[in-house]
């Protein structure tokens, strides 16, 4: 089998805080296959941010520890400042969920676009100048030209998030991170960003993590996706199997609990209770609280992750069987 | 069905400060030009006793501004609005005073609508006392005790501030607050699309049991067309200040007439991986509301326009039994 181009195994990141540890992510291990959307999925403080942003050191105030973080043939957790600033934009790219504030108002678009370009490339001004006009109508900005000189503040939101897409692909990285990129989004607008980065994706061979709380988003544009709560990983696999199939507890208490379009419910699936807070998380399976099929080993005990068929993982003594 | 709410040719507008440039010469001299958001522009529609009627449309169509001047948070420029019948004039504070206990509304962000430095029992409490719903103190808390039981939070909570409770536990207490004053029409503005997905389930289920505990009217501003469809049972579709199509939920779930609706419909990301509708789509994005287009406003998007949408609004017309399209095209496909 093919070497995915990113490996993380056994990821923790912990912040320590005033109230106690915290435990934002432990022990979560996923992988990223060349030309593929991977999907992580979890409701907030699940800690699918942290994790994405662990790779690429951007968590401030944590500890990250990891036994494996590789990129290529690159070992991540090794790099200095200075290389992994080489690497962050040219190599693995974010985008962030608010396209408000992630742009300066105060530059213009061409700027900012520049700015990556200056850092990464040696290109000289006028080939810059080429390469900005070619993002912006790649990512379908009409009339390119004049709008490098135009203020973020002129653009719509779903307009900015393609100006953060075209910076985000400057460079041509191997990796996209997405944030939950269509998250502050209207639905139209969300299903043409949508549509660009999967072209984007799919046409130039690039990787991308696709962060999001949206399962629909997940099961329309993923091809394979890692379910987090609470700081762990519950399963994983191909995304139409775990949709279709979930076969962890939390993952079909989820996938039930949402409105289904082709179903007319009288009442919807709840999950009891809430999510644990981070500073105080049970000691065995973190969803045993809130788990219909609890038993009392999964107080006491941690769940082992295990490995099923068609790379599907799951951490779950008593996973849901099939039929 | 007696109808508890009627909207007639609602239209809001919004001031912006003008500046230097806003002016018209004109024969009779310089004039000022009053330049105006047009945040809903003739808005109809009713609400019958114990019914969820669902206002749907992307940021900026206006479907909040319609709940705030319901509740006359904002002061509409022209149309009714009928509260059984009648309308209430802000002049009389009696009626008004009524008028606001007869219709509550719930929030889109439990963090920013209950006061940081007031406890749960003053939170819940403030209105039964206000409206002299319970005569004396002691009463005030009894009642407060029975909402929280019903929205299902505990008893001792009460002394708690709101930092002290997750996202959904402080819905569940907007939810409270709202029924204490025994309302005829809930007003929920996207009451879930702040909360998590698990969470989300519970507040939708709480809010349909206690619309069938209390024979509650619900009006639901909403744009997450899944939990519009599990709610309702008739929706609006908005589009720049206007209604484009309305009726009830199964007919328009089953067959969008409008091309607005369509797009959107075809836009939803559906877990199940097939989306029923035909896929279309949307092109650019939706125009400034300070210079609408003209003719209909949708004509700058739709692939269906031509010179008479250009120049003429549609009006909104039944096509069949309570199914309103504001539509010259409707019966064409794509």
């Amino acid at each position: 089998m093919q070497r995915p181009i990113l490996e993380v195994k056994n990821l923790s990141t912990t912040f320590h805080t005033f109230r106690g540890v915290i435990h934002a992510v432990s022990g979560v291990s996923f992988h990223l296959n060349e030309g593929e959307i991977l999907g992580i999925v979890g409701e907030s403080g699940s800690g699918k941010t942290v994790a994405n942003l662990s790779l690429l050191h951007l968590v401030e105030g944590g500890v990250v520890q990891a036994d494996v973080m590789r990129y290529q043939d690159i070992d991540l957790s090794s790099l200095k400042e200075k290389e992994m600033e080489k690497l962050r934009g040219a190599e693995i790219s974010m985008i962030f969920q608010d396209p408000m504030s992630s742009l300066n108002p105060l530059y213009t678009i061409g700027h900012q676009i520049e700015e990556s370009l200056k850092l990464h490339t040696k290109l000289n001004r006028k080939e810059r100048r080429a390469r900005m006009i070619d993002l912006l109508s790649k990512v379908g900005i009409s009339d390119p030209e004049s709008r490098l000189k135009s203020y973020p503040f002129q653009y719509s939101g779903g307009m900015r998030q393609r100006i953060i897409i075209a910076i985000a692909l400057a460079v041509n990285p191997k990796i996209i991170i997405a944030d939950e990129p269509t998250t502050a989004l209207d639905v139209t607008v969300q299903a043409q960003v949508l549509r660009l980065l999967t072209d984007l994706i799919h046409n130039e061979s690039r990787s991308m993590i696709l962060i999001t709380h949206d399962l629909g988003v997940v099961s329309k544009t993923t091809d394979r996706v890692v379910v987090m709560y609470a700081g762990k990983a519950m399963e994983s696999g191909i995304t139409k199997d775990v949709i279709h199939e979930p076969m962890h507890p939390y993952t079909d208490g989820l996938l039930r609990s949402i409105p289904r379009f082709h179903e007319n419910q009288e009442r919807l699936y709840q999950i009891p209770g809430m999510v644990p807070r981070a500073y105080d998380l049970p000691k065995g399976c973190r969803f045993e609280p809130r788990c219909p099929k609890a038993q009392p080993i999964c107080k006491n005990e941690e769940p082992p992750v295990r490995k099923m068929s068609n790379g599907r993982e799951i951490a779950c003594f008593f996973p849901i069987s099939k039929g | 069905m007696e109808k508890i709410l009627e909207v007639k040719n609602l239209v809001v507008e919004y001031p912006l400060k003008s500046g230097i440039l806003d002016f018209k010469v004109s024969k009779s001299g310089i004039s000022r030009l009053r330049p105006v958001v047009h945040a809903v522009n003739d808005v109809s529609f009713s609400i019958k006793q114990g019914e969820v009627f669902a206002l749907v449309g992307e940021s900026g169509c206006g479907k909040s501004t319609v709940a705030k001047a319901i509740v006359k948070l904002i002061d509409k420029k022209s149309g009714q609005i009928l509260f059984r019948g009648d309308e209430t004039s802000a002049e009389n504070q009696d009626s008004l005073n009524e008028f606001r206990r007869n219709i509550q509304m719930i929030f889109q962000d439990p963090y920013s609508s209950l006061n940081p430095r007031q406890k749960v029992k003053d939170i819940i409490g403030e209105p039964i006392a206000y409206h002299r719903i319970r005569p004396n103190k002691a009463s005030v808390l009894q009642l407060v005790s029975e909402l929280m039981e019903k929205v299902g939070l505990s008893n001792e909570m009460m002394e708690r501030y709101p930092h002290q409770f997750s996202g959904g536990q402080r819905q569940r207490i907007g939810i409270a607050r709202a029924l204490s004053m025994n309302p005829s029409l809930i007003i929920a503005d996207e009451p879930v699309s702040a909360l998590d997905v698990s969470i989300q389930a519970q507040i939708l289920n709480l809010l349909m049991d206690l619309k069938d505990e209390f024979n509650l009217s619900i009006l639901m501003i909403a744009h997450d067309l899944s939990v519009v469809k599990h709610i309702s049972d008739r929706i609006g579709i908005m589009y720049l200040g206007k209604i484009v199509e309305s009726g009830e939920k199964d007919q328009i779930f089953a067959e969008p007439k409008h091309p607005y609706t369509r797009a959107l419909f075809s836009a939803i990301p559906i877990i199940e991986d097939t989306n029923p509708y035909d896929p279309i789509e949307i092109i650019g994005e939706v125009p400034s509301a300070r210079m609408l287009p003209s003719g209909c406003f949708y004509h700058t998007r739709c692939p269906l326009a031509d010179e008479k949408c250009i120049a003429m609004h549609p009006e909104l017309v039944d096509i069949d039994d309570d199914h309103f399209v504001s539509c010259y095209h409707w019966q064409k496909q794509f």
